[in-house]
């Protein structure tokens, strides 16, 4: 080896600690006398450190893939502008990594669905492998999927959010609160804007305190509030609506919050985590020209509730 | 797995099983920063970083563990999301739970420091494939050269020690041309 590799070898094993007690003291005094050796070592060091770093930085990168979006995907497709393919619905299990890349938009799914959600028991969660195989080939011939969207409900027991912030958007306002806000609706009834401002204050207030309490997704009766015709069918606006836009829609991952109202109209529309200013005003558009919802239901009552629609966005010229 | 255990492992090198293990805490760190101003993507990015500082100073032979793991994590979490805040000129009072109030010396943290990793970390990206293979298998996951030299068929454990020391010059190489330029 040449004498400037001897070097390296040298410092890498005082760094490494792997120098007998006698050369390592040697050696430091040796670094204490020589500036230009000190500064090799430090460089050496950092270099170690980030060569160390960058090996972590990837393996926490495979992890937070896996632990990704939730356990459903909803997967739209758009193979070229032209071309449009219907993944259907993907069971997300922490274990799967799911392969989207090349989808121009995606809807993903909280990541805990409350009762009345579809939720898969263990056999059928090999089967939801298969069908993802199936859903890949098909996927190259251009076909439409939507078998997922038959698949049984399940009463299986539920995992509470253990992680309650998370959950926000598959969240719905107890119905004490629903009272609350009918009680406001009919005192402030004759001041519509005043009405739908003070209804937004305890809806948003509710929104932030109730991830905490885990008996919401324990009773019956309730539902939550859905695209009419499923996720699959909203899967379709959505898809319908991005092929339609003509502009330029950038990577990224866009999520819009509304309230789903008792009737099923939407409002108090926004962007919570948004992409352009440009798609931020084309996604408010979007929710505005969907149809009437059906609303979230609790004890057999319609009630108002926040509702959250994640897209992915694939870059498109 | 308990906090030990944990701790063990990282110490060893075997990161992958506790960093999935902390990876569980993401939802209410995201929350946490989300609620005083932040996004998913700065969150993600914050977390990102505690877990590498958490891992380096875990490693570190003096390293002692005086909370529950997870109440250290929320303390480096808060620490580099507070340094955020400053970077954009906001101070805003972040009342997190369970948290330990972490200062910089306490994690090893400093500005310059980071740069210059962050900066290393890109020379990295030049040096060659093998190089790379080399520099991951026995930095990181502490392979020894007997097993990267098989790995990676070299002749000899030696002409793979020549060649990781070549390649350290190389990217040594690099990252002084980079100095030059600051």
């Amino acid at each position: 080896m040449r004498s400037e590799l001897e070097i390296l070898e040298k410092i890498d094993c005082y760094l490494r600690g792997e120098m007998s007690t006698v050369d390592h003291t040697a050696f430091k005094q040796e670094i204490a006398l020589n500036p230009e050796l000190k500064s090799k070592v430090k460089q050496q060091e950092v270099l170690i450190q980030a060569i160390e770093r960058q090996a972590l930085s990837k393996q926490i990168k495979a992890v937070s893939g896996k632990k990704g979006f939730g356990k459903f995907k909803v997967g739209l497709s758009v193979l070229s502008i032209a071309v449009l393919t219907m993944l259907g619905l993907y069971f997300w299990n922490s274990n799967q990594e799911l392969n989207v890349h090349e989808n121009q938009a995606t809807i993903i799914q909280p990541e805990i669905e409350p009762e009345s959600k579809i939720e898969f028991s263990e056999e059928e969660i090999i089967e939801e492998e298969v069908v993802e195989d199936l859903v890949e080939e098909q996927f190259a011939e251009e076909e439409i999927l939507e078998e997922t969207n038959t698949i049984p409900i399940q009463d299986e027991e539920h995992e509470i959010a253990e992680e309650p912030l998370e959950e926000k958007e598959s969240l719905v306002i107890e119905s004490e609160n629903t009272y609350n806000i009918e009680e406001i609706q009919e005192d402030d009834s004759d001041d519509e804007a005043n009405e739908s401002r003070i209804k937004l204050n305890i809806l948003t207030e509710s929104n932030i305190v109730k991830p905490e309490e885990p008996e919401i997704s324990n009773l019956r009766l309730n539902s939550e509030a859905e695209f009419p015709g499923g996720e699959g069918e909203m899967v379709k606006y959505i898809e319908d609506y991005l092929i339609s836009y003509k502009g330029r829609i950038p990577k990224g991952i866009i999520e819009i919050e509304f309230i789903v109202n008792k009737d099923g109209s939407l409002s108090d529309i926004k962007v919570i985590q948004g992409v352009s200013r440009k798609i931020n005003a084309e996604a408010i558009e979007l929710v505005k020209s969907m149809p009437k919802w059906t609303p979230a239901m609790r004890n057999g009552k319609p009630i108002s509730a926040y509702n959250t629609i994640p897209i992915e966005l694939q870059l498109r010229e | 797995m308990n906090d030990s255990e944990l701790i063990a492992l990282i110490k060893k090198g075997d990161t992958e099983k506790p960093i999935k293990l902390l990876y569980n805490e993401f939802p209410k760190i995201k929350a946490n920063i989300v609620s005083s101003g932040g996004d998913e993507t700065i969150a993600r990015q914050i977390f990102h970083d505690s877990l590498i500082l958490l891992v380096e100073k875990v490693k570190k032979r003096d390293f002692e563990l005086t909370s529950k793991i997870t109440t250290f994590l929320y303390g480096i979490n808060r620490f580099l999301w507070k340094n955020e805040l400053r970077k954009r000129q906001k101070s805003i009072e972040l009342e997190w739970k369970d948290t330990l109030i972490i200062s910089a010396d306490d994690i090893d943290y400093s500005e310059e420091k980071e740069i210059r990793i962050k900066a290393l970390e890109k020379i990295l990206d030049q040096v060659s494939e093998k190089c790379r293979a080399i520099f991951e298998l026995f930095y990181f996951k502490k392979q020894s050269m007997q097993m990267i030299a098989e790995q990676l068929s070299y002749n000899t454990v030696n002409s793979a020690k020549t060649q990781k020391y070549k390649c350290m010059e190389k990217a040594i190489q690099l990252a002084e041309g980079i100095n030059l330029e600051y």
